[in-house]
This record gives structure tokens, C-alpha cells and sequence, in this order.
């Protein structure tokens, strides 16, 4: 892993948005989706969810005003996002990464999806219904084939787990899911049917970022047992992810330079090729 | 978040990789999560003193990579603890289901000085996914005992079978016979005040549950 590269400092420009604000850390980051033509990082800066650009430009974004993102993916449509808003499980869609709208809210229901993506004929987003002390006690999936989303069975997940990174894979799609002292990886051909992949046990890691080259999946992460930044390829080892110890995970993304991971360190984003 | 390797001196190691373990790992917390754990771990040795100091902690993570209070770095998974004294309680090899009454009390010891500190406490009781630890963490403060909370009702409901013969079923549902059983509890242990809505009467009721426990006696 090589390229280590800290983002220019984060500035904030729209609505409200001095350049007073221009150093202003963020203090968690969703995920990074590629949107138009470069990768985009949804974080959260002082309250507010900001897009960011490779140029480290924080642009203020509008409709997601009190919810948690959690994750984001790229869409033929322009930009997916999952989380919740007042404890229940939501998805948002937007053409820009600016402008988002609420598509699916699991009104009554204290859940949250925690990982989405899309392939160019349909879109998947995976969560989890939440107990009454907010762990995780079910999965719940939702699906959209063309237009609309609507909620799904899904068998083969750890119900008491959380999905954090779902992928587009050939013939399917990859998922990994965290317990309290691995991540494991899914595979489904269909959406609904998941198994594990092929050591695809990552003991001591929680992953936050997987992409699937022709059978070769890489990921980023961090250790469970102290949380230093990881890089690895399922079968094939880890390591040091290319950026200080300290980091945490946001995505993994294909862009024309190749495999770039995200971090978040001291609120700062940073980024690292992922060969 | 802030880096540790030990809370107020005692250190912290991992073993879900490799059991026995002593190498020192940098965990990060909030600092105001490591604050409350520095009195959390005071509290364990101030209730636990009989067994001389405690030498080292296991854990299975604070902050980790995840959404929820573990993802916000207010969380702790605690597997293992260690007392100079050699006594051990072992979440990780599922003590709260130890054929050793011993055993059992002093794993509901070390989860009320957990409760003291943490609302949302999820032991080995509340679901299948913690029986190898008890997960400790910020939400849902501050510490009372709430009977609609299925984890706290389960802990009374284990807290009553394990020291006081209760016979009762540990489903989480607070009824009229968890009610009747917690009420002689918290008689026979001279608790004054409401625990479902005064934190120090709630607090002061862990203490004497886990002074109990430690000391392996029933009330």
C-alpha cells in the first residue's frame, strides 16, 4: 500500500459557510461513492452533512438535515445513502451528492441500514432492527428494481451482527458483516440468499471498505483489538494500511488512479492507494 | 478519541487472537468514555479489594469500526479480568453459566460495578452474541434500574436466582414475581430510596450486590 496523502484542509462553502469555517474538522465520515467522474466523502461537520471532494472542498448538502449516514455508494442515478433519522432505518438518493431525498423510511421501527450499493439494473441497502439497548437483532434488506424500494427476506446473515460494507461483485454482491471479534464476508448471487466467502473470516477486523477484482478482494478496515489501520486481500494477508496507526476506515473506491481508501484522522481525511 | 493502554494504570490486552497475550494494544476511546472508565476501574478495585489488586483486563474492543456507541468510541467489551489474588472472572468463558455458584456471583459482581458506571450493561443473559463478554457503554443514561429495559430486567432476574434462590425465569419481562423477588433483594440488602428513579439508590443497591458477589455469599 503505498500513496499516503493528506486531503487539503477541509473548506466549507454554501449556505452559511464562511470562509471563516475554511480548517474546520469533520467528526465522522459516512462513506465515499464516486459521483459524475471523482470519489465524493459524505461526512458530518458541525452537525452538517458536507460533501468532500479530492480537493478537499466541504460543500454544504441539503435533505439530510438530523439524520446519521452511515454509508453512501455510487448509483447510475448519481449518489445512494443509509442510515437513519430519528431512530428509524432510512435511505436517501441524489442526482448531485448535494441535493438529497428521502426514498425509504422504516416509520415505527427502531432500525438503521448500515451499508448500500448498486449495480446498473437495481440497488441493495442492508441494516439492522435495533433492541431496546440499540444492538443489533435482526437484518433487514431493501431492494429497488426499478423505480421503487421495498423491503425484503434475507437469509445467511448473522442477525445480531452489523453489515458495514456491501459491494457490487461479478454474478452478485459482497457484504461484510461485524461481530465482536471479526468481520465476515458474504457472498449472494441473488440478494437474498448469503454465505460466506471463502476465508472470508477477517479475525480482528472490522472492515469498512471491500472491492471485488475478478475474484481478488481487497479491503480496509481497522484491528478490533486496538483498532490500527488495515489493509488486506481476503487469502492473501495484511498489513499496514499506508496512513498513521491512528486512522479509521471510511471506503474503498475505484477511481482513474486506481484502488484509493478513505481515513478519518483527528478530522482529517486521508487517503492511501490500495494496490 | 484518545489513545490507552491501560486504564488508570492497569493494563488492557487482547486475547481474541491469541489467549494469554501480554502485548500491549492502543486502543482509543472519547475521553470522556476513558474518564468514566478510570471510575469504573476504582470502583472494581474499591468493591474487589479482598482479592489484592487487579492486575490486568481483557478486552474484545472500545472503539471499533462500527456503527453504534463502539463506532462513537463510548463503548467497552470487557472479557477477562485478573486480581493479584489469582481470582479471575472470565465473561469470555462464560462464567454467567458456570456450573461454579462462586463463579456465577462473581460474574454478576463484576457486571453491577459495570452497571454502576454504564446504563446499557448486555451480559452473558441478554443475548447469545454477548455471552463471552459484557459490553458496556453510554447510552441510555443515567443509571437507573428500568423495568421495561429487557437487559436490566434480565440482570435482576439472574441477580435473584444466582443469590437468592429465586427460581426465576430470566426472559427480560418484569412481572409480578420479578417484582416480588427483586423487592426482597432489595430489602434483605437495606437499600433505601427508589432504584428505578434515584441513580444513587440504583448505584448504591450494584455496590452491595457486587460487594455480595466477590465475596461469595448469598442474601
Amino acid at each position: 500500500m503505498i500513496g499516503a496523502a493528506g486531503l487539503a484542509a477541509v473548506a466549507a462553502v454554501g449556505p452559511g459557510a464562511g470562509l471563516a469555517a475554511a480548517t474546520a474538522e469533520v467528526d465522522i465520515c459516512a462513506g465515499v461513492a464516486v459521483v459524475g467522474d471523482s470519489p465524493q466523502v459524505l461526512c458530518r461537520q458541525n452537525s452538517r452533512w458536507v460533501l468532500i471532494g479530492d480537493d478537499g472542498v466541504a460543500k454544504a448538502t441539503t435533505g439530510l438535515a438530523g439524520a446519521l449516514v452511515l454509508d453512501v455508494a455510487t448509483d447510475a442515478r448519481g449518489a445512494l445513502a443509509a442510515g437513519s433519522i430519528d431512530g428509524e432505518a432510512a435511505l436517501w438518493s441524489s442526482a448531485d451528492g448535494l441535493s438529497w431525498r428521502e426514498v425509504l423510511r422504516l416509520h415505527g421501527r427502531r432500525s438503521v441500514f448500515t451499508a448500500i450499493a448498486s449495480n446498473p439494473s437495481e440497488a441493495m441497502a442492508l441494516g439492522s432492527d435495533l433492541s431496546g439497548e440499540d444492538v443489533p437483532q435482526g437484518t433487514i434488506a431493501a431492494r429497488r428494481l426499478g423505480v421503487n424500494w421495498s423491503l425484503g427476506a434475507v437469509t445467511g446473515l448473522a442477525a445480531t451482527a452489523y453489515v458495514t460494507t456491501l459491494a457490487v461483485r461479478r454474478g452478485g454482491w459482497l457484504a461484510g458483516a461485524i461481530g465482536s471479534q471479526e468481520t465476515v464476508l458474504h457472498v449472494s448471487s441473488n440478494g437474498t440468499t448469503w454465505s460466506e466467502l471463502a476465508a472470508g473470516r477477517l479475525d480482528d477486523a472490522a472492515v469498512q471498505g471491500v472491492l471485488d477484482d475478478d475474484g481478488s478482494v481487497r479491503w480496509v478496515g481497522n484491528a478490533i483489538g486496538g483498532s490500527a489501520a488495515l489493509a488486506g486481500t481476503v487469502g492473501a494477508g495484511r498489513g499496514p494500511a499506508g496512513v498513521p496507526d491512528r486512522s479509521h476506515a471510511v471506503g474503498l473506491v475505484r477511481t482513474h488512479r486506481g484502488r484509493v481508501s478513505y481515513w478519518l484522522l483527528d478530522g482529517r481525511l486521508q487517503t492511501a492507494e490500495v494496490r | 478519541m484518545i489513545t490507552f493502554q491501560r486504564i488508570d494504570g492497569t493494563p488492557v490486552y487482547y486475547w481474541r487472537s491469541s489467549r494469554g497475550n501480554t502485548t500491549l494494544r492502543n486502543w482509543q476511546c472519547t475521553q470522556a468514555f476513558y474518564d468514566k472508565l478510570v471510575l469504573w476501574v476504582r470502583d472494581l478495585r474499591s468493591l474487589s479489594s479482598a482479592y489484592g489488586s487487579v492486575t490486568y483486563l481483557v478486552s474484545a474492543g472500545f472503539y471499533v469500526n462500527k456503527p453504534g456507541q463502539h463506532g462513537a468510541g463510548t463503548a467497552m467489551d470487557l472479557d477477562y479480568v485478573r486480581w493479584s489474588g489469582g481470582q479471575v472472572s472470565s465473561p469470555l468463558d462464560q462464567h454467567h453459566a458456570s456450573s461454579t455458584a462462586s463463579l456465577r456471583k462473581r460474574y454478576l459482581a463484576v457486571d453491577a460495578v459495570c452497571r454502576r458506571r454504564f446504563r446499557y450493561a448486555l451480559d452473558g443473559w441478554y443475548n447469545s452474541a454477548h455471552a463471552d463478554h459484557i459490553h458496556s457503554d453510554f447510552g441510555g443514561l443515567p443509571v437507573l434500574c428500568v423495568k421495561s429495559s429487557e437487559s436490566d430486567t434480565k440482570f435482576v432476574q439472574a441477580m435473584c436466582n444466582n443469590f437468592r434462590g429465586s427460581g426465576l425465569a430470566v426472559d427480560g419481562i418484569w412481572g409480578t414475581n420479578t417484582q416480588n423477588a427483586f423487592n426482597g433483594a432489595k430489602s434483605a440488602l437495606g437499600i433505601t430510596g427508589d432504584p428505578h428513579s434515584s441513580s444513587a439508590a440504583w448505584q448504591s443497591m450494584l455496590s452491595k450486590i457486587a460487594t455480595k458477589g466477590f465475596a461469595n455469599q448469598t442474601f
